[in-house]
């Protein structure tokens, strides 16, 4: 398939009819039910729901951690549905970074071993990607915690540091789950001005939360999940109605 | 071999993160290969002393049995077998035990040194019984014997052909020996017979018995025999060694079988989430395991090596080495069987690796990201 548009805008992440169904021991769970979305670069795209809802599961079927029961996933233009799961991991890599929920990063080690962790199957960092590491904790302010065990530091350099690991291999979308759920006021807001630079570079943004203070204060398309089905527009404004839908618990429950 | 590099590097980070239960497993395996490989040592090292005492055996040995003693028998008595083709040589010998009361143990005192005209006979004597006896070079030594002190000079010390014989022999003249040990002139305590074609060696037996009515002829492979039924019995003491040995490795394995723990799994999931592969996983936790069965084993065989040849086993040896009670100076040669090496790391090491890359590979195969 050529590879999609929208305006001026190309179509970095699509996912077309996409259900993802497991069992959790003999129960049989419908994480996602006929899911089409895409996501373009410069775009910011916020997945509203409550927890369980199934955007974790959206979350990993778009950055190709997943495989989906039916239905189809681009990224940047090829279909990764049916690839085995060795191509599929080798083609997503470059192109999608993702920030988990309890950000993934690997205690005792140090900030700049933890951004270089994607790198060590292909052969460690070049001169180039060290390069680049060093760049992004300048770009993220977080230049003298390079060599910081990243037990010592606070949840918002931890999120930092996330991010950079996301961002080392240069790619075209950057995936966030629950990204504001244990941080402060400030942090929220500085988040959401490090989301608006990302975009600022042509990159595509998407972010699976229920937090009321990120979805105040950041602009963008937001799409709502509930029981696994998208539905429709989110709005722009949390409203009294969606934020009864959200309850306080973070995290997608029955998410594999 | 860059992504090989890149791979073994982390897994190496990841046993220093996990510091504590790294030297626990290490320490685990070592004790478990280390008490196994000791009684493998032992075995071993005792295995290659008697093969050398065999190999040092003359091809026949004829005694003459009195009531089913053995006596004294004339030294000329088998002469005539000489002249078989098959026979290379005949040669009486003297030996015998003499009670050292300074060790009060037994030792073999061997007429096997030339005559000599010196009022002391020369004697020589192994590191290991010049130890036990505080004996040097020049050493003059006045040994009771039933006619009277035998005055014999230590001409030399030296290290004997095995360890048996450099603790427990004492050589010296055959006139020396026979006062020490009551030996009339003209008499011999066995004839050693060696044989040009060891084929031959029953049909020259049953000569000797016809030119010395009841002798008792000892070939060598009947020692071979003798010997290895000791040492299948000694092996069997070895077994039940392994038992203890096995349980723990079974153990050990059965922990790193039955999962992962809650931060292995985590690392796990983020190295998935972060684009690694499931053979990527795979290969590092194959690398971990690697480094701790390896280095377990090999601390195990080195604590071994030196509890059996440095300390002399104590504890071991007294289980594997029946006489040693007797002496409790028998200083084992290191002897190494690549093959007994080789088997025992292969029991420990890849049992430890295919176990422990197992829940590895559920897990990362599990697809779970998070």
């Amino acid at each position: 398939m050529a590879r999609r548009s929208v305006g001026a805008h190309v179509v970095i992440v699509r996912l077309d009819g996409v259900s993802k169904r497991f069992f959790d021991g003999r129960r049989k769970v419908e994480a996602l039910r006929d899911v089409s979305v895409e996501l373009a670069s410069e775009e910011t795209l916020l997945i509203q729901g409550p927890s369980g809802s199934g955007k974790s599961t959206l979350l990993s079927i778009a950055a190709g951690l997943l495989p989906p029961t039916s239905g189809d996933v681009w990224i940047d233009g090829r279909s990764i549905a049916h690839m085995r799961d060795h191509h599929r991991v080798a083609h997503c890599r470059d192109r999608v970074g993702v920030v988990r929920q309890g950000l993934g990063l690997i205690d005792g080690m140090g900030a700049l071993e933890n951004v270089l962790v994607p790198l060590t199957p292909t052969g460690g960092a070049s001169k180039g990607e060290l390069e680049r590491a060093h760049a992004l904790f300048e770009e993220l302010d977080i230049r003298e915690l390079e060599g910081a065990d990243v037990r010592a530091m606070s949840g918002g350099q931890r999120q930092r540091v996330a991010i950079a690991r996301a961002l080392i291999r240069a790619p075209k979308a950057l995936l966030f789950d629950e990204p504001t759920a244990h941080l402060d006021d400030k942090n929220v807001l500085d988040f959401v001005e490090l989301v608006e630079g990302q975009r600022g570079g042509g990159r595509a943004v998407l972010i699976a939360t229920h937090d009321p203070r990120l979805l105040n204060a950041l602009s963008g398309r937001r799409q709502r999940i509930v029981a696994g089905a998208l539905q429709g527009d989110g709005g722009d404004k949390l409203d009294e109605e969606g934020g009864d839908e959200l309850d306080e618990e973070g995290g997608d429950g029955g998410v594999p | 071999m860059k992504r090989q590099l890149a791979l073994l590097e982390f897994a190496l980070g990841s046993l220093r993160r996990r510091r504590g239960r790294s030297v626990a497993l290490v320490a685990a395996l070592a004790a478990v290969t280390g008490l196994y490989a000791s009684g493998v040592f032992v075995v071993d090292a005792l295995r290659a002393e008697v093969a050398s005492t065999v190999e040092a055996a003359p091809s026949l040995t004829v005694q003459r049995l009195v009531a089913g003693r053995p006596s004294l028998i004339d030294e000329g008595a088998l002469s005539s077998l000489a002249s078989d083709p098959a026979v290379r040589s005949v040669r009486g010998r003297v030996w015998g035990f003499f009670y050292a009361s300074a060790i009060e143990a037994n030792i073999v005192v061997v007429g096997g040194l030339a005559s000599s005209s010196e009022d002391a006979a020369p004697a020589v004597v192994g590191h290991g019984l010049s130890q036990r006896l505080a004996l040097h070079d020049g050493d003059r030594l006045a040994l009771g014997s039933p006619d009277g002190p035998v005055r014999v000079q230590i001409a030399d010390v030296r290290p004997g052909v095995t360890a048996l014989h450099d603790t427990d022999v004492l050589e010296t003249t055959p006139e020396a020996a026979r006062r020490l040990l009551g030996v009339p002139a003209g008499q011999v305590v066995d004839v050693a017979v060696e044989l040009s074609r060891e084929e031959e060696a029953s049909v020259v037996a049953e000569r000797a018995i016809e030119l010395v009515p009841g002798a008792r002829v000892i070939e060598r492979s009947a020692m071979v025999r003798a010997y290895d039924l000791t040492f299948d019995g000694r092996g069997g003491l070895l077994n039940a060694l392994l038992i203890p040995c096995l349980a723990a490795l079974l153990l050990l394995g059965w922990e790193r079988f039955t999962g992962l723990g809650p931060e292995e799994r985590k690392e796990i999931a983020v190295l998935k989430s972060c684009g690694w592969h499931t053979s990527d996983v795979l290969t590092c936790r194959i690398y971990e395991s690697l480094v701790i069965a390896l280095g377990g084993a090999l601390l195990g065989l080195l604590g071994a090596y030196a509890y059996v040849f440095v300390l002399d086993a104590p504890g071991l040896a007294s289980v594997l080495l029946g006489w040693s009670s007797l002496h409790g100076g028998l200083h084992l040669a290191p002897q190494i069987d690549a093959a007994s090496i080789l088997s025992l790391l292969a029991l420990v090491v890849l049992p430890f690796v295919a176990i422990g890359v197992v829940p590895a590979w559920r897990a990362a195969a599990s697809g779970r990201t998070s």
